[in-house]
């Protein structure tokens, strides 16, 4: 069993004013990152940095002391698990979305007004076509 | 990671931005749109594969750090929404 300290990917620097987290980029690409982070952007101050194809870090400082920087660093984990999740179940869902907006659009076609013959449009069985306006003498 | 660096003396704040993550496009279109701010300078430092924005201020009174700190957070938004 992994020790709890060593899967940690969070770090907080001494006054605790920031955190930085590690993101491994084979498990979260960059969309996922930009997601992830621009989801606190209210919060917290975002800045990523690293290497692309190693480690990704990702420096958040709370925007106000309310806010603290390691339960920041947490929810940014929940986040990136929440995109990563999010963009898998897009993949997986794609064709039929294509599916069914193609139906919504092929079925959904809108009638040819202009070749009716009986030229209901101008009919005022109602009397409402008359301008509301009163008339200038 | 010192990606902001102030300097209240000459009332500058410094950004480093890695360009594997951020596009030049949208830090200079960030950068337009902190003019009102102050005076703004750019430079790519190919080497390190950086850009560094130089951010000075009109208004003394403002937090370096908060104004430097905050175009990371802009920045961030022109990427993820482009």
């Amino acid at each position: 069993m992994t020790d709890k300290a060593t899967m940690s990917n969070i770090e907080l620097n001494n006054d605790k004013s920031h955190a930085l987290v590690s993101v491994n980029p084979q498990i979260y690409d960059k969309e996922i990152i930009y997601s992830a982070a621009y989801a606190m952007i209210d919060r917290a101050y975002i800045v990523i940095d690293g290497d692309p194809e190693k480690k990704v870090l990702v420096e958040i400082r709370p925007k106000d002391s309310s806010n603290d920087a390691g339960q920041l660093a947490l929810e940014f984990n929940e986040e990136l698990i929440n995109y990563a999740v999010y963009k898998s179940q897009a993949r997986q869902n794609k064709d039929l979305r294509k599916a069914i907006i193609n139906l919504a659009f092929t079925t959904n076609s809108v009638p040819d007004t202009c070749s009716d013959d009986n030229d209901t449009y101008i009919d005022d069985p109602e009397g409402i076509a008359k301008p509301w306006t009163p008339q200038e003498k | 990671m010192d990606s902001v660096q102030t300097d209240q003396d000459e009332n500058i704040v410094k950004v480093k931005l890695n360009l594997d993550f951020y596009s030049v496009e949208d830090v200079l279109a960030a950068t337009k749109d902190f003019f009102d701010l102050g005076q703004i300078n750019m430079a790519v430092d190919d080497k390190n594969n950086n850009v560094i924005i130089t951010i000075s201020p009109k208004d003394k009174a403002d937090r370096l750090e908060t104004i430097g700190y905050e175009f990371c957070n802009y920045v961030l938004g022109m990427t993820k929404n482009r």
